[in-house]
């Protein structure tokens, strides 16, 4: 089920709430245990028999972390291992299995068919095994089961940690109706609602004619290259951190606050402020259970460079099993090593605003680079991408027919001149898309993010990158209710569009 | 105590009033959606006749409650694509030897629609104690093997009893889905002529079928005047990719798939000892060139493998007889009384080479 379907606002969502807090009324255990049959039951409506991978591996887990929890070391740490490897070897099976094969067949790999949800409940899980053999805490299952299942987070994160979330699901005063959450909740929710729907979803269909040009190996100007490559950029954020914003509202409706994933990215000035604020939990994952026990930066600056190096591509290998991928991974882990660089060079002195203003364009210009190698189909599209970008894979042919309807009509009715359109647009990107593009853009640059609108910073790691959103502040005001209302009329009118999130796929 | 994450200065602010508007809104919303869905129908699927043109109807369901109205009358069934509902089904059952022939010409019927439908006919009829005598299949050489449009647009889901898709799902589509377009047009019809419209005879009364052809003919006419995004488990670029191969005639991504589908039905129609009779339908020379022939010729020689087929190929003098066609991609009842008389041997006004068997 998708956050964005009228089932799951209409029926399932009031049903969730409504037994969560009714059965809450008796017994909060209950209530926890209802909520993870409703949060598989949300998980089943995507395909009902791959709903035991995550009940089996929820139990599996739970008696693992039993075990660690009552062993002494280091007995318990051999248990920590062999649970790790576990569920990496599951992760494994599922998700790169054929993509090792096929490096030995020497083949290209067929698409994997992930279950559901696998590479975030994994993390989930070793982070929760983790936990379990440094600081030993109490849990029980119903509470462990609904703190890995819990449907706001269940599919695509963010990746929770038990110490954030593990004491709320334990805390009985949670288990009442709180009208300011629901109302802050809705809010949230419905902003992220429209940030996916009427922003990330109206961007799809411009981007993936160009890509789709790129792996048939068809030529591509510069400007749809780039043009592309930025549009996939703001696509990815506005459907992921929408996402995530539906996750944060969905929580705050059990009195839960999930950590905040998204701290307006696009506005870092460096990429290592960028990915400081990119998928906030993954990166922390990353950080505390690869960089840091591969040696960190407590080590000399060419191991922390391949530390670095090796995190990301890591990270990138996370997201699937492709060379696009790893491509990815490894390209940020060199601009981070980069950036690092120039911190040592540069010390403590402080940019200046034109200083920021150049890292900025940097920053965004790297991160657009690497997302044409991500959302490119193969390593070959990737290479097309990328030459096009630096006007190496030429223009269209003069008698290509134009692909792309957007611009039709205004070249039909004489408001665009069709050579220019061919000339600097090619036949797979469009004059409206590059609009729509530059706007979703400025939206992402200028606009306070739903986080500042309302003030919740759960889970952030640092503040700094806030700013006061003044009269625009979140309130249960009669303005702020017609905004949201209008909002989500809006995003209604979608919904038979049937779109899945991004990340959905990884 | 409350956990609310609100500042200090907005805990006391009346929330309850603003979950309450912000619920009844969203309510409020689906609620009219729901009506208007039920009132105005545009896929026809409720049946509930207010407004009685449906410009986006769904031929798919349409076709199956004709057959559920009555389902002990048929003993024989046609599928097809919307150019089968040029035949005369009298004459195809006086021909067949059976009472009456269920129809199920659907835009755009590919054996995506037609074999789970046999199976369920075939399930239906058992369930009553009877039998399908006789089973026609008209396929078409311009579309064999291409995206199917099965599934993958409000008004192209099959019915739940054939797809196996949960009722719910089903009907909570037709229910919510916002069609401001279809509800758009359909009034606009009541209110007044429509430009766009094709001839008068859709299935129940409803257009749907020979109905919202016409604006590209290249298509067979199986492409809604009005193409929705896919609403089912098809994402985007699914319709994107039909879309595209609709206009690319040497593109049949899905070919290898549909043949091992014509295999299934046909081998099920010998199973159940119902008489199978196949066809091409006659292609106009202004619709598919000269220079797609040999891609024709391919597709009837792949099928042509799997069952025999009665091929109508693309007759030089069909192609000059505008009279003869609906538009350039549906022939009239009168190029489909000449096939089957062709295919069942009686006598025809039809050139001698109109129509050839061929066999595996």
């Amino acid at each position: 089920m998708l956050f964005n379907t009228s089932e799951f606002i209409f029926i399932f969502l009031p049903l969730a709430v409504t037994l969560h807090f009714l059965v809450a009324r008796h017994s909060v255990v209950a209530a926890a245990a209802i909520t993870t049959l409703s949060s598989l039951a949300f998980y089943a409506y995507w395909n009902p028999p791959f709903v035991l991978l995550p009940a089996l591996s929820i139990g599996a887990n739970f008696l693992l972390a039993r075990a660690i929890s009552a062993t002494p070391e280091p007995a318990a740490r051999r248990l920590l291992i062999v649970g790790i490897l576990a569920n990496l070897l599951v992760l494994g099976y599922f998700k790169y299995e054929d993509f090792l094969v096929a490096i030995f067949e020497q083949r290209s790999p067929h698409p994997p068919a992930v279950p559901l949800a696998l590479s975030f409940t994994t993390f989930v899980q070793i982070a929760f095994l983790v936990h379990v053999w440094r600081h030993r805490p109490s849990f029980d299952l119903a509470r462990y089961a609904m703190f890995v299942s819990f449907f706001p987070h269940l599919i695509a994160g963010p990746i929770v940690r038990w110490n954030e979330l593990g004491p709320q699901i334990s805390d009985r005063l949670r288990y009442r109706l709180d009208a300011d959450n629901i109302a802050l909740g809705l809010t949230v929710f419905c902003l992220g609602l429209g940030k996916k729907v009427l922003i990330a979803d109206r961007l799809a269909p411009h981007i993936s004619p160009v890509f789709d040009a790129a792996a048939l190996r068809e030529p591509i100007t510069v400007l749809a290259a780039w043009g592309a490559s930025f549009a996939y950029s703001a696509q990815l954020f506005f459907d992921f951190s929408g996402y995530c914003d539906m996750a944060v509202g969905l929580g705050l409706l059990f009195n839960l606050r999930l950590p905040i994933n998204f701290a307006a990215p696009f506005r870092a000035a460096s990429i290592i402020d960028l990915w400081r604020r990119w998928h906030i939990t993954l990166s922390r994952f990353l950080r505390d259970f690869v960089y840091v026990p591969l040696g960190g930066s407590n080590c000399g600056p060419l191991r922390r460079s391949a530390n670095l190096i090796m995190t990301m591509v890591l990270g990138g290998l996370w997201h699937g099993a492709n060379w696009t991928f790893i491509a990815w991974g490894a390209f940020n882990g060199v601009l981070l090593v980069g950036n690092h660089a120039w911190r040592s060079y540069r010390g403590a002195r402080r940019p200046t605003r034109w200083g920021l203003f150049a890292g900025w364009c940097a920053t965004f210009t790297s991160f657009a680079i690497g997302m044409a190698m991500f959302r490119s189909a193969d390593i070959g599209a990737a290479n097309h991408m990328l030459a096009a970008m630096v006007g190496l894979a030429n223009g269209p042919a003069a008698a290509d027919p134009i692909r792309v309807a957007a611009d039709l009509y205004s070249i039909r009715h004489g408001y665009l001149p069709e050579s220019l359109v061919r000339a600097w647009f090619g036949v797979n990107w469009s004059v409206i898309a590059t609009l729509s593009t530059l706007a979703a853009l400025a939206i992402a640059l200028l606009v306070p993010d739903t986080m500042e609108l309302v003030d919740y910073r759960e889970g952030e790691p640092h503040s700094d990158w806030r700013r006061p959103a003044g009269r625009l502040a979140w309130r249960p005001s009669p303005a702020w209710l017609a905004f949201v209302g209008i909002v989500f009329a809006s995003a209604f009118t979608f919904f038979w569009e049937f779109n899945e999130f991004l990340y959905y796929q990884f | 105590m409350s956990f609310s994450t609100i500042s200090s200065d907005c805990v006391h602010r009346p929330a309850r009033r603003y979950v309450v508007a912000i619920i009844a809104i969203a309510t409020a919303w689906l609620a009219a959606t729901m009506a208007a869905n039920v009132l105005i129908d545009p896929q026809a699927v409720f049946g509930s006749n207010l407004v009685r043109v449906h410009f986006n109807a769904n031929a798919r369901y349409l076709a199956f409650r004709d057959y559920q109205a009555d389902p002990d009358r048929y003993d024989a069934v046609l599928f097809a694509s919307s150019r089968g509902n040029a035949f005369d089904r009298t004459l195809l059952a006086a021909q067949l030897g059976v009472r009456r022939v269920a129809n199920f010409s659907v835009p755009f019927g590919l054996l995506t629609d037609h074999l789970p439908t046999l199976e369920f006919l075939l399930r239906d009829k058992a369930a009553r104690g009877g039998q399908l005598a006789a089973v026609v299949l008209i396929l078409d050489a311009d579309f064999f093997g291409k995206q199917p449009w099965t599934n993958l647009n409000i008004d192209s889901f099959l019915p739940p009893q054939i797809s196996g898709e949960s009722p719910f799902r089903f009907w909570w589509r037709y229910l919510t889905a916002f069609q401001y377009k279809q509800w758009k047009n359909d009034l606009d019809a009541v209110a007044g002529p429509r430009p766009v419209a094709g001839p008068a005879a859709g299935v129940t009364g409803a257009m749907g079928v020979s109905d919202v052809l016409g604006s590209k003919p290249s298509l067979a006419g199986l492409v809604p005047v009005w193409p929705l995004a896919p609403l089912g488990k098809a994402s985007v670029p699914v319709a994107e990719t039909f879309l595209a191969e609709t206009d690319a005639p040497e593109i049949r991504s899905d070919l290898a798939h549909q043949l091992d589908l014509l295999a299934r039905f046909v081998a099920l129609c010998r199973a159940h000892n119902a008489r199978l009779v196949v066809a091409f339908s006659p292609l106009n020379r202004r619709n598919v060139g000269d220079a797609q022939a040999p891609d024709m010729e391919r597709i009837v020689d792949q099928v042509t493998r799997v069952t025999p087929v009665w091929d109508f190929d693309r007759p030089a003098w069909l192609s000059d007889r505008p009279d003869l066609w609906l538009d350039f991609s549906h022939y009239s009842t009168a190029v489909a009384t000449m096939m089957t008389q062709r295919i069942f041997g009686t006598a025809t006004s039809a050139p001698a080479d109109f129509g050839r068997l061929t066999g595996p």
